[in-house]
């Protein structure tokens, strides 16, 4: 007898449909799984035999032959343990046959149904075929985020069982999880002085640019990156989506969540954890982890060169390749960088009372570390100098819940303009309206040597987004001479 | 490598100790320069400083003179080349034995340029720490005034600072903080006399009046734009952060475009 249910494979973040096909025959008793399962899919035969037993179902005492399809798809943990015990008790025909669902979890020997890490796969998949999917209850609130998916929460292969033979009503799905809110943990309010480095996390997260502090230890770098996360606008439901799903094709648990991610690997992190890999299947990094969110590269200094010059491409065009012996695949990863470093490895440098320590070899081989073309990729590059004590004591600075106000009001502008400021490209830039004062001056501080040509486009995304917070559409001069401060020669 | 050997230029008959021979390779200066020396570990400050007046002299059409060495000295060659100009090294070594060997394409550059490399050591001579005092009586003699940017108290620009003096050749010197060791020497120095450096301008008036007009009628100005501290313009303002900064590059802008005061 033959029966056939359907799961899900993460393949990128595009979720594949696999269909199970279970076929029980009158010769001897075996259990085969064939269709390149892994060592963890290989395993589901005994979690499947002991939960099927303990559910309360006798596992066919014949040959019991399981194909996941399509065959040269590679198929990876533990998601496949529920289709494939509907699928044998569909064939044994315990269940009736021809399953119109998907249905992804792992079992416990108990029978009970665990999380997988591919619900929001699973919900894809629903809203795509229009069958309902059987995933576990922890996993049902991440599930019913796609829209138009059909999630039926199940606590245990009986009841799922149960719910597909139609002698139990399947549950409606639980409510779902209530965002994580905003991390009030950090707040702009603790910042005290630093004004320019607060106008930069603003001017950065209304536009999405990418920013580079430097400054001597000690001076808030991090403090002040950290909380750029508190004034980023939260994501919208479609990018929610797109997260949860890369979330799940490198296999981490995330809760739903329309916070943008932050990620801030270390800079003794491998290649393929920043910028992605895998043996033979690639897997996103770090850098599409934090796809639609913050990527916190703090000392950059220290970070291996090879690794930072392969963040070039991600951090230019959103998104990264990456090629295995298995096959090929672009991973998104729109992360707004952020990086912070000590102007020299000692941190002294251009200190206005403390000495530097380094040899000019060092400085020279630190420099090198830092090349021109990856740090051409920071709209905003400035300077975080130690803050006086006197102005610590001073009173609470402006809060993150009115920057954030203002941010979100400017990216409401670009949504309607239809790009981020910091990834508009050449063509769309030249439509932007300058006003002729602003032209001037954009000529005048090239002439004086203040602007590199390469500079100019940085400047003027950097004074769109100036303009867009200033609620104007045409950017002016004092827009221009703005955005020229935050473009610091490091 | 094509070097040349002779008897030194008649500048340096000035000293009581004259060299008696004299290698070079490229050329030697066909008239008085500028020496610009200081510290090798320089600051930021000075470093900036150096290129500073490196470029100034150099497109005012003098030689500059220096020892090659790290920090001040790299600065004021680099700006020279950046400017077009005649850059001179005096070495403590051979000619061949350029040191520290990063300076190793400084040098060839400035041989390439129009400028050179000159030693009283016959090539293949190491630098040995008693060449360096040595030498430095050459940088001051082939010199009309000798800069000096950054130097501690015990520094070797010091020792070129009072060889200058014993032969009568003008000193000037860039002030420091007072609290920072670097600033010490040169600050000791206009205590002492020296001519104070404060700024562009007024360098080029100090040195018109040492060496007559310039050969070259400056040009336009390259960049004058210095770095401006946007921290402490922010921190003396109490209009919002966006205005004070846009009218801080607004006014560096106009400030470099205006036309030079000589």
């Amino acid at each position: 007898m033959f029966a056939q249910t359907t799961s899900v494979a993460m393949v990128g973040v595009e979720a594949r449909p696999v269909r199970i096909e279970v076929h029980v025959s009158r010769v001897k008793e075996a259990f085969t799984l064939v269709g390149l399962p892994d060592t963890s899919v290989r395993e589901a035969k005994d979690r499947v035999r002991a939960a099927i037993v303990s559910s309360g179902h006798d596992f066919p005492r014949r040959r019991v032959t399981v194909n996941l399809s399509p065959a040269d798809l590679p198929k990876a943990g533990t998601d496949y343990d529920l289709p494939i015990a509907l699928g044998v008790l569909a064939a044994a025909g315990n269940v009736a046959a021809g399953l119109r669902v998907v249905a992804a979890g792992e079992l416990s020997l108990d029978g009970t149904v665990r999380r997988t890490r591919t619900a929001i796969g699973a919900g894809l998949l629903s809203a795509r075929k229009g069958w309902p999917c059987l995933v576990a209850e922890r996993d049902a609130s991440i599930a019913t985020r796609v829209p138009g998916a059909v999630v039926y929460p199940v606590a245990s292969l009986a009841e799922a069982a149960a719910v597909l033979a139609g002698t139990q009503p399947p549950r409606p799905a639980a409510p779902a999880d209530e965002d994580a809110v905003a991390d009030s943990a950090f707040d702009l309010a603790e910042v005290r002085g630093q004004p320019l480095a607060r106008r930069a996390l603003e001017i950065a997260a209304a536009g999405g640019h990418h920013l580079l502090m430097v400054g001597p230890p000690g001076s808030g770098k991090t403090m002040l990156a950290r909380r750029l996360t508190s004034i980023l606008p939260p994501l919208t439901d479609a990018e929610a989506v797109e997260v949860a799903c890369l979330w799940a094709a490198a296999g981490r648990h995330r809760p739903f969540s329309h916070q943008p991610p932050f990620r801030a690997p270390h800079h003794s992190a491998s290649m393929a954890a920043v910028v992605g890999g895998g043996l033979i299947h690639p897997s996103p990094g770090e850098v599409s982890l934090a796809h639609r969110g913050m990527l916190f590269l703090d000392e950059l200094g220290e970070f291996p060169p090879h690794l930072l010059n392969a963040l070039r491409q991600p951090l230019e065009e959103g998104r990264v390749t990456i090629a295995r012996r298995g096959s090929t695949v672009t991973f998104p990863a729109e992360s707004q960088v952020v990086a912070a470093s000590n102007p020299c490895p000692c941190g002294f440098r251009g200190d206005r009372l403390r000495t530097c320590r380094c040899s000019a070899s060092t400085l020279e081989r630190y420099g090198r570390r830092l090349s021109g073309p990856f740090l051409d990729r920071f709209d905003l590059r400035i300077e975080v100098p130690t803050v006086e004590s006197l102005a610590l004591l001073g009173g609470p600075s402006e809060d993150s819940a009115t920057v954030h106000r203002r941010v979100i009001a400017a990216r409401a502008i670009q949504t309607e303009r239809g790009i981020r400021n910091g990834r508009i490209g050449r063509p769309n830039l030249d439509k932007q309206p300058v006003s002729a004062a602003g032209r001037d001056l954009l000529v005048h501080a090239i002439q004086v040597g203040m602007l590199t040509a390469r500079g100019v486009d940085r400047v003027r995304r950097v004074a769109r987004t100036i303009a867009d917070l200033a609620g104007q559409d045409a950017i002016a001069e004092d827009h221009i001479a703005e955005a020229i401060a935050f473009r610091v020669d490091i | 490598m094509i070097a040349a050997s002779g008897d030194p230029p008649p500048q340096l008959y000035r000293l009581h100790d004259p060299p008696s021979t004299i290698w070079w390779r490229g050329g030697l200066p066909s008239r008085l320069g500028v020496a610009v020396v200081g510290t090798r570990r320089c600051t930021s400050y000075g470093w900036r400083v150096s290129q500073m007046i490196g470029r100034t002299i150099a497109s005012a059409g003098w030689p500059v003179i220096s020892g090659l060495a790290r920090g001040i000295d790299a600065a004021a060659h680099h700006a020279t080349l950046d400017a077009d100009g005649m850059g001179f090294a005096v070495l403590g070594s051979g000619i061949d034995v350029v040191y520290p060997a990063g300076n190793r394409q400084l040098a060839e550059r400035l041989v390439a340029t129009g400028g050179g490399i000159i030693s009283e050591y016959p090539p293949g001579t190491p630098p040995a720490p008693f060449r360096f005092p040595a030498r430095n009586r050459i940088i001051a003699a082939l010199s009309a005034a000798v800069v000096v940017v950054e130097a501690a108290v015990t520094g070797g620009a010091l020792i070129t600072a009072r060889i200058a003096l014993e032969l009568g050749i003008d000193v000037l010197a860039v002030p420091g903080d007072i609290d920072r060791e670097t600033s010490a020497g040169t600050n000791l120095l206009i205590r002492d006399g020296a001519h104070p450096i404060l700024g562009e301008i007024d360098l080029m008036q100090t040195l018109e009046v040492i060496l007559g007009r310039a050969p070259n009628e400056p040009a336009l100005r390259p960049s004058m734009a210095g770095p401006v501290d946007y921290h402490e313009t922010l921190r003396k303002s109490s209009r919002p952060v966006g205005e004070t900064l846009a009218e801080a590059v607004k006014s560096q802008i106009e400030g470099s475009r205006r036309p030079t005061g000589h």
